[in-house]
């Protein structure tokens, strides 16, 4: 009983963050317009690239291969895409974030349920826009994908969300220590994406970048995920992979716990 | 009793620079650390069933004192025990008896009707489907705004919203609570009503409430006992209409006139405040009223004459003042 009582407060959360993204729909059909330029300017690069050279494969994807690396991308992004971290600033900033100390409620809870409850109708939309994506791909050019392969990646996909959640958590603290960091967000953003391989194949950057984002988490919520899908991920790898997302999740979550720990000791001696 | 504090004393570490582009960037590398007392050594107790004022000017620390009582700052030393807890040891049990209002700030959800973040506060509160749908309805009918529990909060007037943020932080029935400015921003009629419930919500549920305010008339109205607070100190702890008792023992004397008196003349009469023509308010010691005022009226072309207490308004100005006094013979 006691546990359903507390249950029910991040399910409550959970759907009131829905109830408010079906507010702002619009707002995020807009995004999801403004979205495909980038998508739309990279096809267009790569397709300049390719004509240009006689090889049939760059960084070890074929012209092929690599628009559809390039349209997966722009939707994993957006899928994966968090943006409670301005609420969090704003909570800080406001001192909102007091009444989150007087009342029985875990804030982590309830960012994440809030999160998710946001997250709910955009996902309907993206996932459809991705089973149009990969019916397209296989109608015009016959790329067709595993369905057990296709199982996997959202289960990839799910950690990947979750992953991306505690980073941005992480990184929403510095709220406790920098007042008005909106800009930081944009810019720290713009660096995890290239850096998870959300804009290109982390190939195309040569060995020794690959090298690094293997020791980051970053490539767990983009470019692997997508990996499992095309299939550059072989199939014996997947499952340690999988258990390296859980890794970072709970690396990441631990790091969040020490931030806020410390963050909110802060605004609490400082006073919001 | 429900709050105990013993010499609770807050202070904050803070920089200032100096003006101009050249000091800014020395600060970057060198900055001069100061630390502000914002409360000071206070002690003082709560009994339940209690409606006390905290008064005093913008910074004294009332609104820290508030926070330091409901568990949001850590004190720098002393200790406090409210409903039986440390508050900034944030006990849940201690979280599900009080509530905290602060005018400022808002806690609704700015989307959506306000109905959803009421249902939201019963969830966290853990209460039951009965005494909720009982508490709501008494809340909405006390405050008058059952009509407007299923508007977006966003569309609500300022003092829409403060009923529904009032309803929000009572919702789980606490036994204290503490309103920091819950009138602030609001006209006079909203005021008025705001006051007249909490005085019957007081009543009613015997719950404590502790309350600060800019507006004198709402610790007036409400409050019994009255602490003044002044750059962190208690300087007052009492009736508020007793205010005046604790130093100067003085009453004004008004007088309405049928010629024009010159103020010189009127000095010999008491200590002039303010004149006219033909009216003129006169300060006179407590201890002499009867002879003055037989004095003014045997003298005085008097057609009015009304014996008044120094307004309250005055008395806490003193105090505010006496205190800055102390602090530079200090």
């Amino acid at each position: 009983m006691f546990q359903l009582n507390v249950l029910k407060k991040y399910l409550t959360t959970f759907e009131m963050g829905f109830e408010t993204a079906l507010e702002y729909r619009l707002n995020f059909a807009i995004s999801l317009i403004s979205a495909a330029y980038p998508i739309l300017i990279q096809t267009f690069l790569w397709t300049a690239i390719y004509q240009s050279t006689t090889e049939d494969a760059l960084f070890g994807y074929t012209y092929r291969q690599i628009i559809a690396y390039t349209l997966l991308a722009g939707i994993v992004v957006r899928i994966v895409r968090t943006g409670f971290e301005y609420e969090i600033m704003q909570d800080v900033k406001t001192g909102k974030f007091s009444k989150f100390l007087v009342q029985p409620l875990g804030y982590f809870a309830y960012r994440l349920a809030d999160f998710l409850g946001q997250k709910v109708p955009n996902l309907v939309m993206l996932f459809a826009l991705l089973a149009l994506m990969l019916l397209g791909l296989n109608v015009v050019w016959g790329v067709s994908v595993e369905f057990g392969r296709i199982l996997l990646f959202l289960v990839t996909l799910a950690l990947a969300l979750a992953l991306n959640f505690v980073i941005f958590f992480c990184i929403s603290s510095i709220a406790f220590w920098i007042v008005e960091i909106g800009f930081l967000f944009e810019g720290v953003r713009i660096v995890i994406i290239l850096l998870s391989g959300g804009i290109f194949p982390l190939e195309v950057f040569g060995e020794t970048f690959v090298r690094i984002t293997d020791l980051l988490p970053f490539k767990y919520t983009v470019s692997y995920p997508i990996n499992v899908l095309n299939g550059k991920v072989a199939a014996e790898d997947i499952l340690p992979h999988m258990l390296l997302q859980c890794f970072w999740i709970g690396a990441c979550a631990l790091l969040a716990r020490g931030l806020w720990r410390v963050g909110s000791q802060r605004y609490v001696a400082v006073g919001g | 009793m429900i709050i105990q504090v013993r010499q609770l004393s807050k202070s904050f570490d803070y920089y200032t620079k100096e003006l101009g582009l050249k000091n800014s960037v020395r600060n970057l590398f060198a900055r001069k650390k100061l630390t502000k007392t914002a409360v000071g050594d206070i002690s003082f107790e709560i009994d339940a069933g209690e409606m006390v004022g905290f008064l005093g000017p913008n910074g004294a620390g009332k609104t820290t004192t508030l926070k330091m009582l409901s568990g949001i700052l850590h004190p720098t030393s002393g200790t406090a025990s409210v409903l039986g807890y440390t508050p900034w040891e944030r006990k849940k049990a201690f979280k599900m008896q009080f509530a905290i209002v602060m005018g400022q700030k808002n806690q609704l959800w700015w989307d959506l009707p306000a109905n959803e973040s009421l249902y939201l506060n019963k969830c966290i509160y853990e209460i039951d489907d009965q005494t909720y749908a009982a508490t709501l309805a008494e809340l909405t009918e006390l405050l008058d705004v059952r009509d407007l529990l299923n508007v977006q909060v966003r569309r609500l007037s300022l003092g829409e919203r403060m009923k529904m943020e009032l309803i929000a932080a009572l919702i789980h029935k606490p036994r204290l609570i503490f309103l920091d400015e819950p009138t602030i921003g609001l006209d006079i009629v909203s005021q008025k009503k705001f006051r007249e419930f909490f005085k019957y919500y007081n009543q009613q549920q015997r719950a404590t409430i502790i309350l600060t305010s800019h507006y004198m008339e709402d610790v007036k109205d409400l409050c019994k006992r009255t602490i003044v607070i002044n750059e962190g100190q208690i300087v007052y702890d009492g009736d508020l209409g007793q205010v005046n008792d604790v130093f100067a023992q003085s009453k004004l004397i008004k007088v309405q006139l049928s010629a024009p008196v010159s103020p010189e003349t009127l000095a010999a009469f008491g200590v002039v405040r303010e004149h006219t023509d033909v009216t003129a308010t006169l300060q006179v010691p407590r201890a002499a009223l009867k002879e003055s005022s037989k004095i003014i009226l045997d003298q005085l072309p008097v057609t009015d004459f009304t014996i008044e207490d120094i307004p309250v308004e005055e008395g806490i100005a003193e105090l505010y003042q006496r205190r800055k006094h102390d602090h530079v013979s200090a």
